[in-house]
């Protein structure tokens, strides 16, 4: 059977780590290495997180990006064939939303690969509704889902949506 | 002479050793570029490479039981691009030509990927 | 006198209003590339070389914006040179010159983070909103055919010889005023069994999770 491959990706401290722990039901490869600016962590994703998730006889690849533009190279190579990818925004961050558009424009202009955009971080005191999320990344309403990463129910919440908007 | 001052004379006299070197650059292990060498104008891109090859050599060299990751190495049909990484700081990465002495180019670039890590 | 020095100590606009008095020539030589020869005269450039080739108006503005960033070059200031020969001469004056490249340079650190990714590829949406503004609406005539089929700020930079973050910066002006737009690559057919297929399942998986939305 075609292996399947879901991409999740978006800017540094989004959550795209986090998410492929609570998903994957194998030991999550991942590639950190220490950070050399000042982020909100120590560590970094360089090259790509890997988490699996079964489905009776589907596979399904999960990979996380890096989240700076520098390495946009990868979030090509990752998408290229990928079933959909997951772009995640912390609601709470309205400085991180351009460097989200920016990476859903390269991922949309340069692969065939649909897309919807996860918006963490909603319980925070002020916070971006996902559907004005969606407005400024200019996709529509719909493609845009408030979820919690952390918690394994929640987390699929995108990828749902996802398959929605596709079998539609 | 500021660290970056010094981390560029290091570079210099790696060239100088090896003047078939094209792009020589050192990248902080998250992929910015410290200091480069080359006539390219492709150093922020090769830092991020550099750091992403070696994040992911060292995942591959883990996950198959290769032991500690030595080196990376990419073969093309012109040229070779080899790293090594400049202890835990950073990751030394350089461009050869397909015909140069291989064996020298790695012992010449792992000696000055410890001297860098005295500097870094 | 000598006039000399390193761009990367003394930079384009500390250097251009000491000399705009002067009559002379400056060399300017990057680290990467060739040199630039700028002829001043009377505050003004009267004629700019690069390699042989003079070089018009907006080529040398292009040159002098790639070098406002302290980049290393080294320059002299020759005093007293003229130029020998000059196809194109130029009557640029170094004031308006200076304001308008440093302004611009502004604008574009105001922005540098949301500057759109240089190999992001954009299309028209609608190229008549660019005739309000006269510098964008000779940009998008220069990249008229780039745009219609689509095309990336390097690749234009490239085919232009402009600077890199210059188109990046001039596309994110256009996408704001709805001249361009990321171009959309239609979704890869043949999906959609697939996917409700794994719709099916992952409901049936996480049965706990209301499914209405």
């Amino acid at each position: 059977m075609e292996p399947l491959k879901l991409i999740v990706t978006g800017p540094v401290g989004a959550g795209k780590s986090t998410l492929i722990r609570t998903l994957s039901e194998t030991e999550v490869v991942d590639t950190d290495a220490l950070a050399s600016e000042a982020i909100g962590k120590a560590t970094t994703t360089v090259a790509l997180d890997h988490g699996t998730l079964r489905l009776d006889g589907h596979l399904l690849h999960i990979f996380g990006t890096p989240g700076q533009d520098r390495f946009d190279f990868m979030w090509e190579i990752l998408a290229e064939g990928a079933l959909g990818v997951l772009l995640l925004v912390r609601a709470d961050r309205p400085e991180t939303l351009p460097a989200a558009r920016n990476i859903l424009d390269f991922v949309v202009s340069r692969t065939q690969v649909p897309h919807v955009v996860g918006v963490t971080h909603l319980d925070r005191p002020q916070v971006w509704r996902p559907e004005e999320v969606a407005l400024f990344l200019g996709t529509p309403p719909e493609r845009a889902v408030g979820f919690d990463p952390r918690d394994r129910e929640e987390a699929v919440k995108p990828l749902v949506r996802l398959l929605e908007l596709m079998g539609a | 002479m500021s660290k970056q001052e010094q981390l560029e004379a290091i570079l210099s006299e790696l060239k100088g050793a090896l003047p078939e070197l094209k792009e020589i650059i050192v990248a902080s292990p998250d992929g910015l570029p410290v200091v480069q060498l080359g006539e390219g104008g492709i150093a922020a891109r090769l830092a991020a490479m550099a750091a992403t090859a070696h994040g992911l050599g060292k995942r591959i060299a883990t996950t198959t039981h290769l032991g500690d990751l030595v080196e990376i190495v990419i073969r093309g049909n012109q040229a070779y691009f080899i790293a090594y990484a400049i202890g835990e700081k950073g990751i030394l990465g350089l461009t050869t030509p397909a015909g140069s002495n291989l064996g020298l180019v790695r012992l010449e670039a792992q000696e000055y990927a410890r001297k860098l890590a005295e500097t870094l | 006198m000598a006039i000399f020095g390193n761009l990367k100590d003394i930079s384009l606009l500390d250097l251009l209003p000491l000399l705009s008095g002067q009559q002379g020539k400056l060399s300017l030589r990057p680290k990467r590339g060739a040199e630039l020869l700028l002829f001043l005269n009377n505050s003004r450039i009267t004629c700019a070389k690069k390699g042989e080739a003079a070089l018009p108006p907006h080529r040398v503005e292009e040159e002098l914006f790639g070098l406002l960033d302290r980049p290393e070059a080294e320059f002299a200031f020759h005093i007293g040179d003229r130029p020998d020969r000059c196809l194109g001469r130029l009557d640029l004056r170094l004031e308006e010159l200076l304001l308008k490249l440093s302004t611009l340079r502004d604008e574009i650190q105001s922005v540098a983070g949301a500057l759109p990714l240089p190999d992001t590829v954009f299309a028209f949406a609608d190229p008549g909103r660019a005739e309000g503004d006269p510098e964008l609406r000779d940009f998008v005539r220069l990249a008229w055919s780039q745009l219609e089929r689509g095309t990336s700020a390097r690749e234009l930079a490239g085919l232009l010889g402009m600077p890199l973050d210059r188109v990046r910066y001039l596309f994110y002006k256009l996408r704001a005023l709805g001249v361009i737009q990321p171009l959309a690559q239609s979704p890869r057919p043949g999906r959609r069994g697939i996917a409700r297929q794994l719709l099916g399942l992952l409901k049936r998986r996480f049965r706990t999770w209301s499914w209405s939305h």
